[in-house]
C-alpha cells in the first residue's frame, strides 16, 4: 500500500504530531504510516482522508505487491 | 480500535517501579551469588521478616514444634509477575491501531524465543541443568516481549529520526 500522507502534511504545512493528534493516534503510527511499513484499517484510512478534504484513493493506493 | 482488554495508562509507571527491582532480585537469587540475596533458599536479609510459623506442606516438622516457612521466593516471584503484568499489558499514551499490531507480534516473538529456548534446553541440558535453564527460561518471554515492543514503538523510531536530521 503506497500513500501520500507526507505530500499531503507538507501541503498543509503540519507535523505528524499535527496529523496524529488530529485523527487520534500516536505520531509513531503517522511515522509507520509514511514510511509505508504499515497498512491502517479502513476507519483510519477514512479519519486521514477526512482529514486532508479528499477521498480515500487520492492518498491510498494499492502498491505491486497487494 | 478497541483495547479493552488493557489496563489504564497508569498502571504503566507503577509496573516499571514494580518490574526492574524485583527482576535484579530475581536474576541476583537465581545466580545465587550471595547468601543475603538468596531469596529462594537458605538465610537472607530479609528472612526475619517473610518467615512465617506454618510448616511446609507434608514435613515432618510440623509434628516436632519448629514450624516455619519462608515466603521470600514466593513474594518475590509475585511481585515481578505482577510488574511484568502492569509493564506489558498497560495502554500507552496514545494507545492506536498500529501499537496493538506491535505488541501481538511482539508477543508472536515472545513466544518462538521462548520456544525455540525451551527446545535447546530439552535437547543440550539435562538433570539438575535442566532445571536450571527451565527457571531462566521463565524470563525469555516477558523479556523479549517488552525489549521487542519498546525497540519497535519507541527506540527505533528515535534513532531513525536523529539519523535523519543529522
Amino acid at each position: 500500500m503506497k500513500n501520500t500522507i507526507h505530500v499531503e502534511r507538507a501541503i498543509k504545512r503540519i507535523t505528524q504530531s499535527d496529523l496524529a493528534a488530529a485523527v487520534g493516534v500516536s505520531r509513531q503510527t503517522i511515522n509507520a504510516l509514511e514510511a509505508s511499513k504499515y497498512v491502517p484499517s479502513v476507519v483510519l484510512a477514512m479519519k486521514i482522508a477526512n482529514y486532508f478534504e479528499k477521498p480515500v484513493e487520492a492518498i491510498f493506493e494499492l502498491g505491486e505487491e497487494d | 480500535m478497541d483495547t479493552k482488554l488493557l489496563l489504564p495508562n497508569r498502571y504503566k509507571r507503577l509496573g516499571w517501579l514494580i518490574f526492574v527491582p524485583c527482576l535484579i532480585l530475581t536474576i541476583l537469587s537465581i545466580l545465587q551469588l550471595t547468601p543475603a540475596l538468596s531469596f529462594f533458599d537458605g538465610e537472607h536479609i530479609l528472612s526475619q521478616w517473610t518467615t512465617i510459623k506454618v510448616p511446609e506442606k507434608g514435613t515432618l516438622e510440623a509434628i516436632f514444634d519448629e514450624t516455619s516457612n519462608d515466603l521470600a521466593g514466593e513474594i518475590l516471584m509475585t511481585l515481578t509477575a505482577i510488574g511484568f503484568f502492569f509493564v506489558a499489558f498497560s495502554r500507552e499514551r496514545t494507545d492506536d491501531e498500529w501499537i496493538m499490531k506491535v505488541r501481538l507480534e511482539s508477543l508472536l516473538w515472545a513466544f518462538y524465543v521462548h520456544l525455540g529456548a525451551f527446545l535447546l534446553s530439552v535437547w543440550l541440558s539435562f538433570s539438575l541443568a535442566f532445571y536450571a535453564v527451565l527457571s531462566w527460561n521463565m524470563l525469555t518471554a516477558p523479556l523479549v516481549f517488552l525489549a521487542r515492543f519498546h525497540w519497535i514503538v519507541y527506540v527505533k523510531p528515535y534513532l531513525e529520526e536523529r539519523r535523519a536530521t543529522t
